[in-house]
């Protein structure tokens, strides 16, 4: 079971290498595209030009290419836009020609047009179907693997139940299969968010909302409305501060599994078949990405050795997130 | 802050020597830094190209004569420290200054970066989205409804006459309440009623015949029809004299074999009764598993599957006045993908007016109005702020309470936009009083109309 883990510029690669990372995933936008539609027609799904979330340039690539050839830990790049337009597959099939010269090989695409159209043009390149396609059932599967499919990565809000059942029925020999693990939970499902994210204003699902009732309606849930009602006339509460940390290794080490966790089922994901788990971070702080990942790499470890654990989850929880398990939890 | 932000945000500034791009590291005064993967023989001329925030566009700089001073060597890359002449160019500095204000002041701001943006400098007289608006709200849903459906109940059908009446008009009937409504007391009465409701009893759309009816639900299989009321529903459409199309969500494992079974009994059913029915195709399974049902049951391409970036706040996007024509455009416009979808048989696409125009490609295609879709969870996220009371302890609902049925979500005034179940949604009401707009998505393709109620 591998890490897959997120790279957001050439500085961060050899430290998560040595977190633990077997895997990298990233982003880039080029010259040649942002000159054309900036970030308002986005080449992947980070859509802000201020956070570092991608690499700019095709000289980092290859720097970072250098550091693949010594250290035999792929990159995976990324273009999972929902859609693209008809002008922009020529110039993606350019910009994946120029990164396959310099040793990438592998593109995670969530544009079924554009896995068509490089499938069409005979680009020899392994893809990998993101979870912004939401392929969530082993049909979808059969339907994709037309196009010669090397991994199907599964949305969040995918339960494990669901994965095995995908896995045992598709019965696709050699496939690879990856899982969210870490950070990022969404509110919403990747594939379904039409929402712009950029530098502009914050995502949509970050603008306030009230529950409210309609007035046609029965009287079911008077609890929730109680509730509801009472939080709604308390306003102006005071914001929220983060607790104070004695220092900086405090605060990484606490802020684990914070921001989107499913550690706990690392035992599970690995019987049911499960080859690759997603820490997800493009622009985070590569300390904090190193703590995650060389945690994951320990829990995974301990997976292998704990087949008839049954304990496993609560020894994870335990000893990693001192049973505070986040309100974000992946595989509830 | 697990952020992390560069000193200089390597998409804002790029710089080139010969034609190659190389990442600008550092700008101080007249000192630039960048990053090469291998060493560079002539560094006299330097190219620097910086992102233009509020023009949404690079603006280039370029460097002759310029020094070298200092050179470092590592294992993978060189960076290069050059001296340049600033009086080159004497704006420069300021556009190289706001890119070290924007890197710096993730740091210096607390909250969302995009909450703050507002606060620099650069930024005073640009349109940004108002935060403050963020905390007016409407009291209630109705009052939320009212402000939404006045101007449309004020245009009457002479006001809002259309020269272009080529087009159906069809009902999405999409939840448990309608699905009742219409059992008890039909299609045609049910309309009637919804539009006295809304405050549109005087409105165009009275008037206009209703010929097709969407039965089911985009996004929450909960909200789809059980069999026996589907039974119902399609006697009701077949008595009414009224085509159907039934309208499919995302599918998981266990919805599969149900679905089988509604795509048999539909077949049955059209085959008795002399129909064909529409289904859409809103996850990639149903295009394999209606393949075998072509001649009774027509794909359509869904709403969930013909992506487009629905916002209410696009128009505040800094390039959006640049770029806002092709911002109408989308995948299946590409003749590759539509010659692909026409293979499986999907020639129909399911449009929604959205605030921003859809550029409609070729054939012919339906358009919903006056609520699109901006999101949706896969996980029910009113169910876990009703039974958790915390919108992020989501799980997969088994068995739903439909709190749906009383209960959404408002959001402030000024962004349109209501939550309802799994999803939240932006209100456009512009076909509803722009006779115009509708006439020339009509000329564009669009033959058929779909209204929701909620």
């Amino acid at each position: 079971m591998k890490i897959v883990a997120p790279l957001s510029n050439a500085d961060s690669y050899e430290a998560l290498v040595q977190a633990g990372a077997d895997e990298f995933f990233c982003g880039i936008v080029p010259y040649e595209w942002l000159k054309r539609y900036s970030n308002v027609l986005p080449l992947n799904r980070r859509e802000t030009l201020i956070v570092s979330y991608n690499i700019g340039t095709y000289s980092s690539m290859r720097i970072i290419g250098k550091m693949v050839q010594h250290y035999q830990v792929p990159v995976k790049i990324t273009f999972n836009s929902h859609y693209y337009l008809k002008e922009h597959y020529p110039l993606i099939l350019d910009i994946i020609e120029r990164l396959m010269d310099m040793g990438f090989t592998t593109f995670i695409i969530g544009d079924p047009a554009l896995v068509l159209y490089l499938r069409e043009k005979e680009v020899k390149c392994d893809i990998h179907i993101s979870s912004e396609l939401e392929v969530i059932n082993n049909v979808s599967m059969k339907f994709f693997n037309q196009f010669d499919v090397s991994r199907f990565i599964f949305p969040r809000k995918t339960t494990v139940d669901n994965m095995m059942s995908c896995i045992t029925s598709s019965s696709m020999q050699g496939m690879e299969y990856e899982a969210f693990i870490m950070n990022a939970f969404c509110l919403y499902s990747g594939s379904f968010c039409n929402s712009v994210h950029s530098d502009e204003f914050v995502s949509s699902c970050n603008i306030p909302s009230r529950i409210a009732r309609f007035n046609y309606s029965q009287q079911r849930f008077a609890k929730v409305d109680r509730f509801y009602n009472l939080k709604n006339r308390v306003k102006n509460l005071p914001p929220e501060h983060p607790a104070e940390h004695c220092n900086e290794q405090q605060m990484i080490k606490d802020s684990f599994g914070k921001d989107g966790c499913g550690v706990c089922k690392v035992k599970e994901l690995r019987q049911i078949g499960i080859t690759h788990l997603k820490v997800v971070g493009r622009g985070y702080s590569v300390k904090y990405l190193a703590n995650d990942i060389a945690n994951l790499k320990q829990i995974i470890e301990m997976s292998g050795h704990s087949v008839n654990d049954p304990d496993f989850s609560q020894t994870i929880k335990e000893s990693f997130i001192a049973k505070r398990c986040p309100d974000v939890c992946y595989y509830p | 802050m697990r952020l992390e932000f560069q000193e200089i945000p390597p998409l804002m500034a790029i710089g080139f020597i010969e034609g190659q791009d190389y990442r600008i590291l550092k700008i101080c005064g007249d000192e630039i830094t960048f990053e090469s993967d291998e060493q560079i023989e002539d560094v006299d001329v330097l190219e620097v190209s910086l992102f233009n925030l509020t023009r949404s566009e690079y603006q280039a700089f370029r460097f002759t004569d310029c020094e070298l001073l200092q050179l470092k060597q590592r294992e993978f890359s060189c960076t290069y420290t050059l001296k340049v002449d600033i009086g080159q160019h004497e704006d420069f500095p300021y556009y190289s200054g706001i890119l070290r204000q924007l890197a710096e002041f993730p740091q210096t701001a607390s909250g969302q970066v995009q909450s703050r943006l507002g606060s620099l400098d650069f930024l005073r007289n640009t349109q940004m989205y108002d935060y403050e608006k963020d905390s007016d709200f409407h009291e209630s849903y109705e009052l939320q409804l009212a402000e939404w459906f006045g101007p449309a109940s004020r245009t009457t059908i002479e006001s809002g006459r259309h020269s272009r009446d080529d087009y159906e008009l069809a009902l999405a009937i999409n939840n448990t309440r309608l699905y009742k409504q219409v059992a008890q007391y039909g299609y045609k009465a049910l309309m009637q009623s919804e539009l006295e409701r809304l405050g549109l009893d005087k409105h165009w759309l009275v008037s206009q015949p209703l010929t097709r009816v969407y039965i089911g639900n985009d996004y929450c299989p909960h909200l789809c029809p059980d069999e026996e009321i589907l039974c119902v529903l399609l006697a009701e459409a077949l008595s009414a004299e009224l085509d159907v199309t039934i309208v499919l969500p995302s599918l998981t494992e266990a919805q599969l074999e149900p679905v089988q079974r509604l795509l048999d009994n539909l077949n049955e059913w059209c085959s008795s009764a002399g129909k064909t029915v529409e289904v859409t195709v809103n996850d990639w399974s149903l295009f394999l598993l209606l393949e075998p049902y072509r001649q009774t049951i027509t794909p359509v391409l869904g709403k969930l599957l013909n992506k487009i970036k629905k916002d209410p706040r696009t128009q505040l996007m800094f390039g959006y006045e640049r770029h806002k024509e092709k911002m109408q455009e989308n995948n299946v416009s590409a003749p590759h993908y539509s010659a692909f979808l026409n293979k499986w048989g999907i020639t129909r696409f399911e449009f929604e007016a959205h605030g921003t125009s859809n550029r409609i490609p070729e054939g012919t295609h339906s358009l919903h109005f006056p609520y699109y879709q901006i999101n949706t969870s896969a996980f029910c996220p009113l169910y876990a702020e009703c039974v958790h009371f915390n919108i992020y302890k989501q799980k997969l609902v088994e068995h739903c309470p439909q709190f749906c049925g009383e209960l959404c979500k408002l959001y402030p005034k000024h962004v349109n936009m209501i939550g309802r179940g799994n999803s939240v949604f932006g209100f456009d009401g512009t076909l509803l009083t722009e006779p115009d707009v509708l006439d020339q998505y009509v000329a564009n393709g669009i033959d058929r109309l779909v209204f929701s109620v909620e």
